[in-house]
């Protein structure tokens, strides 16, 4: 694996203004991660998480103020402002609120980091034409950016950002101004930029679902640390933190809520278990759901029926979690739970926390 | 009421007398306006020539002079005026303080027109790799001409105000015309006539203006 980006113990604080002066105000705390080249790599977070100032730091807009950071094999620590204008011209950007040039037709924008990168008029033009061919709206040149619906205004954003062959581009919540169609049609763009150009492509966004139709690798950060990364599958399947998990069930409900639980045990005697379905391990294909089903089977006197629950695919691998209510034996309930408790993560459903304390003397 | 064969030249005179000094002030105010304005955005927390001692000083001649009477203006820059332009009246003598403080008023909407430009319009051409001063004339500047133009078209009408009061050093034009036979002889046909003309002249500078700002806006 070559990496394109790499954060080593990278640290970005502000001044603290008016009433915090003199705290600095810590953006991002000590983080470490490689972005790989030819990837699409998801940062998530919470608005405050440090994701913008994370892709601030890639394109050189703002200097970390602790640790090294490699972009493009070269070290941003230490260069002037000529280089870093060169390192910019060479990593493209798109903005959730576009950032068009209201005042320039839609092929001046796309020309204009040409003009800034010195191309000869004539390549220029050729350039713009095939862009704009691209990425779908050459019928739109002479048009002027209020002139285009949000969707058309991305794309332009888009083609002005690919206009000098940047080996990475950064997209900063750039589908979170566009209605869900939209953001469907702007994405498998981005897909099809990564696919054919071979750009590394960094989507900053705080909606699961991006993650989730397009990124291969994924950076969960929280109050500007870096909780977890890797492969999406991974990250996904195999969550410890709690703010992923919260970003999970956001775009797949498959755990019921407290609620729901409380619900499903007032209508189902029994105990109540979440098993996490996932790719079986080792086997690289297909779900554990068959050895779940077998172990289930085994278990002639336990009578299991699935009450809640989602099983979806992550990165083309399934995922998801199904809860069962099961009845029969004490003795056989609790070696069923131990076994599934071997093949998958299994969250038991304890009967008595769900209830609230008014319910605690009906119970007894 | 109007004898024409005596009005008719005065007020050719007039109206050419306010054109002339509303002209000049406008080019050459309007340039220093300009430049003052730049300086003053430039010069801001964080921009291009980041200087906390020029724009506060500035800024502080801006908040001074922008609210003196511009009737007292003329007197307190008289000798300034006799120093640039040799005379401290006539209608050259008005243009030295009508082009300072359309200067200075300038300077201010100007600056606030840079100042109302989308930052983010601002970072994408940065991320691009375009240096500040690049992005100060390429986005900034061209991205909010619509805007100054109609800045522009306001400022007009306060140098065509300030020309009237240029009459009180013998600047002449339709300000002077009106006081002049209208006021002191009591011939309020000429005050209307004045404001007649003035009023037409500054309807057109107003279609002018409107018409530009709506080419550029692109909206």
């Amino acid at each position: 694996m070559t990496s394109i980006v790499s954060f080593r113990n990278v640290s970005k604080a502000y001044p603290g203004r008016g009433a915090a002066k003199g705290k600095p105000v810590h953006a991002l705390r000590d983080v470490t991660f490689d972005i790989e080249k030819g990837s699409i790599t998801g940062v998530i977070g919470y608005s405050g998480a440090g994701k913008s100032t994370l892709v601030r730091l890639i394109n050189a807009l703002e200097l970390p103020t602790g640790g090294r950071l490699v972009v493009n094999e070269r070290e941003l620590t230490g260069m002037g402002e000529k280089q870093l204008r060169g390192l910019r011209g060479g990593i493209g950007m798109i903005f959730q609120q576009f950032n068009l040039f209201n005042s320039r037709t839609v092929s001046k924008n796309v020309e204009y980091p040409l003009i800034v990168a010195g191309w000869p008029k004539a390549e220029r033009a050729a350039r713009v034409a095939e862009l704009l061919e691209f990425v779908g709206i050459a019928d739109k040149a002479r048009q002027f950016p209020s002139q285009l619906s949000g969707g058309q205004k991305q794309r332009v954003g888009i083609a002005r950002a690919l206009a000098t062959n940047p080996e990475l581009l950064l997209a900063d919540e750039a589908t979170s101004a566009l209605d869900p169609e939209t953001t469907t049609e702007v994405l498998s763009l981005l897909k099809r930029v990564n696919e054919e150009f071979g750009t590394t492509i960094v989507v900053i966004t705080h909606e699961m679902h991006v993650v989730r139709s397009i990124c291969d690798h994924v950076a969960v950060m929280e109050q500007g640390s870096l909780l977890e990364h890797g492969h999406v599958y991974d990250v996904f399947a195999f969550a410890q933190n709690p703010a992923t998990r919260k970003f999970i069930s956001s775009t797949i409900a498959d755990k019921p809520s407290p609620d729901t639980v409380a619900r499903l045990q007032e209508l189902h005697p029994g105990r109540l278990v979440t098993i996490t379905i996932s790719e079986a391990p080792g086997s690289g294909a297909g779900s554990n759901q068959r050895d779940i089903s077998s172990l289930l089977a085994s278990y002639p006197a336990v009578h299991d029926s699935v009450v809640y629950g989602s099983v979806t695919e992550i990165a083309q691998r399934p995922f998801g979690s199904l809860t069962y209510v099961l009845e029969g034996p004490d003795a056989d309930l609790d070696a069923l739970i131990e076994a599934l408790s071997q093949l998958t993560t299994v969250q038991q459903w304890p009967a008595a926390t769900a209830a609230g304390p008014d319910d605690e003397g009906a119970r007894r | 009421m109007i004898d024409w064969t005596t009005m008719g030249p005065q007020l050719a005179d007039s109206i050419q007398q306010t054109l002339f000094m509303v002209i000049v002030t406008m080019i050459i105010g309007g340039i220093l306006g300009l430049l003052i304005g730049i300086l003053l955005y430039a010069t801001r927390a964080g921009n291009i020539l980041q200087n906390t001692v020029v724009f506060n000083v500035l800024n502080f001649v801006i908040n001074i002079v922008r609210p003196i009477p511009f009737i007292i203006f003329i007197s307190l820059v008289g000798p300034w005026t006799l120093a640039v332009i040799g005379t401290s009246i006539g209608t050259e003598a008005a243009i030295f303080p009508m082009t300072l403080m359309t200067a200075v008023v300038l300077g201010r909407i100007v600056e606030q027109n840079l100042v109302g430009v989308d930052p983010g319009v601002v970072e994408a051409a940065r991320a691009m790799g375009s240096s500040r001063t690049r992005v100060l004339f390429d986005v900034v500047l061209r991205e909010s001409l619509a805007p100054l133009v109609l800045g522009y078209t306001f400022i007009f009408i306060g140098v065509v105000d300030m020309s009237a009061v240029a009459g009180y050093i013998g600047g002449g034009g339709l300000g002077d015309l009106a006081i002049t036979y209208g006021y002191q002889q009591f011939n309020y046909a000429v005050t209307l006539l004045a404001v007649a003309v003035i009023v037409v002249i500054v309807q057109l500078a107003q279609l002018l203006g409107n018409f530009l700002a709506k080419r550029m806006l692109h909206r």
